[in-house]
């Protein structure tokens, strides 16, 4: 039963789009106006660069998904240092604390 | 003051909040792709965590914006802009992702890195391109967009883009250096220091060669030569201080000095690109 709440979402949104044609807007605009003068072997490229680099976001997700479930609740996650903080933000200085310098090799390049 | 003079202002304060504010976080993008340390990565990237998504979020005001308020001419627009504004919106999805994943991964941390530099270095090429398409003009005929979406791959629009990752290199250095103490610094004066060369060259040559292709931008030094000239001064005076500045020079200085490069390359472009556009859509 879990993706039926997706499939459900979907088939409405497939069913309001075509049923309402040919109306862009139900009897005020028609799909024939609304078209954008861009070439179709535009617009196809254009998908086909979206479809695949949203193959490449959703792999990397999944993978990172499962490693994070795979090593359980309870371990400090990789991304600790990553503050996120908006006080830091405007405060200048914030990067360097003491120990991260003696960590950082930046300092003795010239 | 009227509607369309508000909305003209509202416009104009969404699109300089971006410039101002993804531009240094763009820069900050950019610039990853030069520090081979993985440390110093992590600090550029820590110093943008806080304000990236809420930097970019004005570009969607400014799009929505143009929607609402000047919606019988975005249907010319878009259309013009289609490739570079798509490139852009996929580069932007790579620099998104490339936040959140790069933590999640400690062995291709570096690969993360280097999409996430690209995708800031396409990003920033990309509205370069557009905003050198405004300033070559879109072609309109009988109120209705007649050019082809390859327009922006003329001379005008490229040198643009090239200039503006260069300039927001020079933002993105600024904010390195106002927000790191010691292991960034020599970093960040360096990446000024060139950047601003490189931007006030390419965006001099792309000025130069805009007055030179556009009689309406070229009738508008002819009419309005004093302010524009004082334009130039400024910013050729601004771009010479980034470009000698040293070590000694305090923090705040580099970041607030390519904000006002940028404010006066603003003010100048959209004298020409108002007019411009104005003149071909008649």
């Amino acid at each position: 039963m879990t993706p039926s709440g997706i499939i459900a979402t979907l088939a409405g949104w497939y069913v309001a789009e075509t049923g309402r044609q040919p109306w862009v807007i139900y009897g005020i605009l028609r799909t024939v106006d609304a078209i954008s003068p861009v070439p179709a072997q535009a617009l196809l490229s254009t998908l086909i660069a979206f479809v695949c680099v949203y193959a490449v976001f959703i792999t990397a997700f999944l993978v990172f998904a499962v490693r994070i479930i795979r090593r359980g609740p309870g371990e400090v996650p990789a991304h600790a240092e990553a503050s996120g903080s908006v006080k830091n933000a405007f405060r200048p200085y914030v990067l360097d604390s003491p120990e991260r310098l003696v960590n950082s090799n930046i300092t003795q390049r010239s | 003051m009227d509607l369309p003079l508000v909305s003209a202002c509202f416009l104009a304060l969404a699109l300089t909040l971006y410039v101002i504010l993804d531009g240094f976080d763009l820069g900050v993008g950019i610039l990853l792709l030069f520090q081979p340390a993985t440390a110093s990565r992590d600090h550029m990237v820590d110093s943008i965590t806080p304000t990236w998504d809420g930097n970019e979020t004005w570009i969607i005001m400014a799009g929505g914006n143009t929607a609402c308020r000047i919606s019988c001419r975005i249907f010319d627009l878009l259309p013009a802009f289609y490739l570079p504004i798509t490139l852009m919106l996929l580069a932007l999805g790579f620099r998104g992702v490339s936040f959140e994943f790069r933590v999640q991964s400690k062995r291709h941390r570096r690969k993360w890195d280097v999409a996430f530099a690209v995708g800031s270095l396409v990003a920033a090429f990309m509205q370069g391109l557009v905003l050198g398409g405004l300033m070559q003009g879109v072609k309109v005929q009988n109120q209705h967009f007649a050019g082809s979406v390859l327009d922006v791959v003329h001379p005008l629009p490229i040198i643009s883009g090239l200039a503006l990752p260069f300039g927001y290199a020079v933002l993105g250095g600024g904010w390195l250096k106002l927000k790191s103490n010691l292991s960034l610094q020599t970093f960040a004066n360096r990446s000024i220091r060139v950047s601003a060369q490189f931007f006030a060259i390419l965006f001099g040559i792309a000025c130069i060669y805009a007055v030179k292709i556009q009689p309406s931008i070229h009738s508008k030094w002819a009419s309005h030569g004093i302010p524009l000239a004082c334009l130039v001064g400024l910013f050729v005076i601004a771009s010479g201080i980034l470009t000698t500045m040293t070590e000694k020079t305090r923090p705040a200085e580099p970041f607030l000095l390519g904000l006002f490069l940028f404010v006066c390359r603003y003010f100048g472009n959209s004298f020409d690109c108002i007019s411009r556009y104005r003149s071909v859509s008649v």
